[in-house]
């Protein structure tokens, strides 16, 4: 049994215990308890909002990887050299697409054989430096700027830290899709299907893609929904509002809520009792890192690399929002 | 390549249920107890992508399933025999929230969220209504007998709603908030009841509570999570921003069709 397919089988292990978990509780809790009908509506709530944001990614995903040449995307990487990478983070620009399509577009960049660097770059930046996010963030604080400036600037240079950081020699991502990319790049040069195939094809490969997805966005939006039942705003204030302990919380609040990137500013405009380095942090982790980034992420990478690389998001915006407190005073 | 084969596969089955679900929330209109109006265009671009896919999964050249010779059939066939095909209890997975949906019953969030996440009482909410009427008693608010109908965010951002004078109406529930949770600079006795109603920007997850204090006689005694429609008069507390809402008259009614206030 290969590795990858180890790590399903056990997925599948836990995506079944977790529904169990619920429909037992079901079972043996009162009918409607207070708890239960939050949790539900919380689910639902982030799953109708996520998943049409994850179909998108996976159309785009997947036109990506009918239609692009074969060996494009690598060709231009290596023309561009190290400048490549910032490039990557300003095209984002174009995908103004949520964390919750990022994960299935950046699949299909990787298969079409986009650098591993570059593709994590996009990963972490397309959730923020799009221009959806930003204006978005600026109606949330009432047009003033700092907070929009702050958060597009942690968003283009969080990324490439952490790309340059990192990505080593070793092989981070699951066999299967490095597989699929290999046998992407060997087909170069095989002849093109004819167009109404091809649009099948690419219909039929998003259906794939977001079948793929879909077991990992739900877990992850489980977990998120039971943290948003069962931790509130009350607990941020517990745990501190102080030069490093603000931040730490915040960036805390914004993996566990799992906020969709062009919602969250709103959430963070209300969280009054932090200053500003602290809601920075917040607009900028929550789209690189959050609970159901992480369950997604697990269709990409391997588990050490995602340890990997969130350890070093989280430092990567704390050394920035600490750059940030010194700029400002 | 002109022979087609209509075939239900596993991941066509998979996409029926979610078709399934999308369509009940959507058609159904319970869309609005988890998501803002704006979303429901997402809904729908999300159906329209799901019944592509299904679509693409049923209707198949026939030679795809005999013959595959280049690299796409390769892949697909990687992709949908491998994953794509879920095994068998992947659909109770994917009918997790068809089964919640089913057994809870579309809600909207209520008192218990304001218990975990406490109360906002100085939001920079936008206001759903218009209040751009100059002397604020124009037609169609005849039902309010001399009421001006606003909502909790207007309060907050229209002074002259809140100058003491103005007769207005709030819906809201009922919340009696522990001395723990009452705004700052106010005293507990001061604010034993508070109207609340949630605010949302995109969906439930990122609804927060927000409130006024009501002060009128009777209020302790409504139990908390009941709808109200309260006529009076709102006025800022002395040094502070918190508006306090004087209560003249209360009428319990049922949960409004649509439980958020919308932000801007």
């Amino acid at each position: 049994m290969s590795e990858h397919t180890a790590s399903r089988e056990s997925f599948a292990g836990w995506d079944m215990y977790l529904m169990a978990a619920i429909l037992m509780a079901l079972m043996i809790m009162p009918y409607r308890a207070a708890w239960l009908a939050t949790f539900t509506t919380y689910f639902l709530a982030v799953l109708l909002e996520a998943i049409p944001f994850l179909i998108l990614g996976a159309i785009i995903a997947a036109t990506v990887e009918t239609f692009l040449p074969p060996d494009f995307l690598a060709r231009l990487a290596e023309r561009m050299g190290v400048l490549g990478v910032p490039a990557v983070a300003l095209a984002s620009v174009v995908f103004p697409i949520c964390e919750c399509g990022v994960v299935a577009v950046g699949r299909g960049l990787l298969r079409k054989g986009l650098p591993l660097r570059h593709t994590i770059v996009f990963l972490l930046a397309a959730p923020i430096f799009n221009p959806v996010v930003i204006f978005s963030t600026l109606v949330a604080f009432a047009y003033e700027p700092r907070f929009a400036i702050a958060r597009a600037l942690g968003g283009f240079l969080v990324p490439i830290a952490v790309a340059l950081m990192a990505v080593g020699n070793d092989e981070v991502l699951l066999p299967e899709l490095a597989q699929e990319a290999a046998m992407i790049e060997s087909a170069a040069n095989d002849h093109k299907p004819p167009m109404t195939r091809r649009i099948l094809m690419t219909f039929d490969h998003s259906r794939s893609e977001l079948l793929d997805m879909l077991p990992y966005l739900m877990f992850g939006v489980a977990c998120a929904a039971a943290m948003q039942t069962f931790l509130g705003g009350r607990i941020l204030t517990v745990v501190g509002q102080g030069t490093v302990s603000g931040p730490l919380a915040m960036m805390g609040a914004a993996f566990s809520l799992s906020l969709c990137s062009e919602a969250d500013a709103f959430v963070a405009s209300t969280f009054v009792q932090f200053d500003f380095p602290a809601i920075v942090a917040f607009l900028v982790l929550g789209p690189m890192l959050d609970i159901k980034l992480v369950m997604m992420y697990r269709k990409v990478f391997k588990t050490g690399f995602i340890w990997r690389m969130s350890l070093l998001t989280i430092v990567s915006v704390a050394a920035y929002v600490a750059a940030l407190a010194w700029v400002i005073g | 390549m002109n022979k087609f084969n209509l075939k239900l596969d596993p991941a066509s089955y998979s996409l029926l249920i979610w078709l399934l679900f999308f369509g009940l929330i959507l058609f159904g209109g319970f869309h609005v107890y988890y998501l803002a109006p704006f979303q429901v265009w997402m809904l729908i671009m999300g159906l329209v992508g799901l019944l592509m896919m299904f679509s693409a999964g049923v209707i198949k050249p026939v030679e795809e399933h005999g013959h595959c010779h280049d690299h796409d059939c390769h892949h697909h066939e990687s992709h949908d025999h491998e994953q794509a095909a879920p095994r068998s209890e992947r659909y109770f997975l994917y009918l997790l929230p068809l089964v919640l949906f089913m057994f809870v019953g579309p809600q909207p969030l209520g008192v218990q969220v304001m218990q975990v996440k406490g109360m906002f009482t100085a939001p920079d909410w936008g206001s759903g209504l218009d209040v751009s009427q100059p002397d604020l008693t124009g037609p169609g608010l005849d039902g309010y007998e001399g009421y001006f109908p606003t909502d909790l965010q207007a309060l907050y951002r229209i002074p002259r709603l809140a100058n003491g004078r103005q007769p207005v109406t709030v819906e809201g529930m009922i919340y009696h908030p522990e001395a723990s949770e009452t705004p700052k600079d106010v005293n507990p006795d001061d604010a034993q009841t508070l109207l609340a109603h949630f605010a949302m920007v995109c969906c439930a997850a990122d609804a927060r509570p927000i409130s006024v204090v009501a002060v009128g006689d009777g209020l302790e005694d409504l139990p908390e999570g009941v709808w109200v429609q309260a006529h009076g008069r709102a006025e800022r507390m002395e040094g502070s921003m918190i508006v306090r809402f004087i209560v003249e008259r209360i009428e319990e009614i049922p949960e409004p069709s649509s439980p958020y206030l919308l932000s801007r």
